[in-house]
């Protein structure tokens, strides 16, 4: 089941891929910095589902909290005429980092437990 | 159930994810060939690029065009050959103005406040010749291969000369050729009438004439 999302991952590329939309060079910050929020996203709900306490409710509301946030502070740089954004862009990349690192530990125990069973059984 | 729906919000973000990834991708490529994006070294190196392909371009012409005229020599009969030559000869005649000559072609008129300096003329009349001017006259004083033009500051007065010739405002420029080409070969963005225009504030009015006679020199 876990190979579904991948999947999206591609479908999604490709649809992207299929499309001629160029944003606006101006808008070009906002669009990485929803990009970023959507990876966040995606590999919090990732740990969520590994971890079972996937919460759709929490994945929403913190994909559309974030990257309002995010906007909202990409926005105020682009006024204040500070590069606000590098903020975001690391805040994100430090959570996907995380999340990460937590992804590979789930995968490499279970991969371990399902190792030790089998050394059980055939013992 | 709460798997089925995890796995399905993941999937719809990952599509998304996906999507926007194709569409920076797209955009990052467009801003690589937009040239009002590129920096000043890139651009620099873009000029360099162009100029030299240009040169190459105007060698090929060059070899392609005496390799045609040899062939075209080649050809003609006698008498054919005799009137390209009297051809040649009166565009030679009329390039070192040996002769006075009528045709439509284009006015630029430049009114008693311009501070129009010589190398404002010369760049104009390079453009004129560029786009195909067969013979140029400023005031009156016909433009040939020798010309000399000079500028002279007195009693902050700007005086500009023409073969030691002083050229008194109203400065006119008349040059016959294509009207359509002549106008077009100095009033593209970015170019000497343009420049003039925009940043020293000297507005010459450009006329196209169906008819002009430019006396010999």
């Amino acid at each position: 089941m876990l190979w579904l999302p991948i999947l999206g991952l591609v479908a999604g590329v490709v649809i992207g891929a299929l499309t001629t939309f160029v944003i606006p060079f101006q808008y070009a910050t906002y669009l990485s910095i929803i990009l970023l929020a959507t990876f966040d996203t995606v590999m919090g709900g990732f740990r969520g589902l590994l971890q079972k306490n996937f919460d759709h409710k929490l994945l929403y509301s913190g994909f559309i909290g974030n990257t309002l946030l995010a906007l909202a502070l990409t926005y105020l740089g682009h006024r204040l005429g500070l590069d606000l954004y590098i903020a975001a862009v690391i805040v994100f990349c430090f959570r996907i980092f995380k999340n990460f690192g937590f992804i590979r530990r789930i995968l490499l125990d279970n991969s371990k437990k399902r190792q030790r069973s089998r050394q059980k059984e055939d013992a | 159930m709460n798997r089925k729906v995890a796995v399905v919000t993941l999937i719809l973000f990952c599509m998304l994810a996906g999507g926007l990834i194709s569409i920076q991708v797209h955009s990052q490529e467009y801003y690589s060939t937009d040239l009002s994006r590129q920096s000043i070294s890139d651009l620099v190196i873009l000029l360099h690029e162009a100029n030299k392909h240009r040169l190459e371009l105007a060698n090929q012409q060059r070899n392609v065009a005496e390799s045609v005229s040899r062939r075209a020599a080649e050809s003609l009969t006698e008498a054919e050959l005799l009137s390209q030559l009297q051809q040649e000869q009166t565009t030679l005649h009329i390039a070192n103005a040996d002769c006075a000559v009528t045709g439509s072609g284009v006015t630029i008129c430049f009114e008693d406040d311009s501070s129009l300096l010589s190398n404002d003329l010369l760049n104009i009349l390079n453009e004129l010749w560029g786009t195909g001017a067969e013979a140029i006259a400023v005031n009156d004083i016909r433009i040939t291969n020798t010309s000399s033009f000079s500028t002279t500051v007195k009693n902050h007065e700007v005086k500009l000369t023409i073969d030691n010739q002083p050229l008194f405002p109203p400065i006119y420029i008349r040059a016959i050729g294509n009207s359509d080409d002549l106008v077009a070969g100095v009033t593209f963005p970015g170019g000497i009438i343009d420049n003039l225009r925009n940043l020293f504030n000297v507005q010459p009015v450009i006329t196209k004439e169906k008819e002009l006679t430019l006396p010999a020199a």
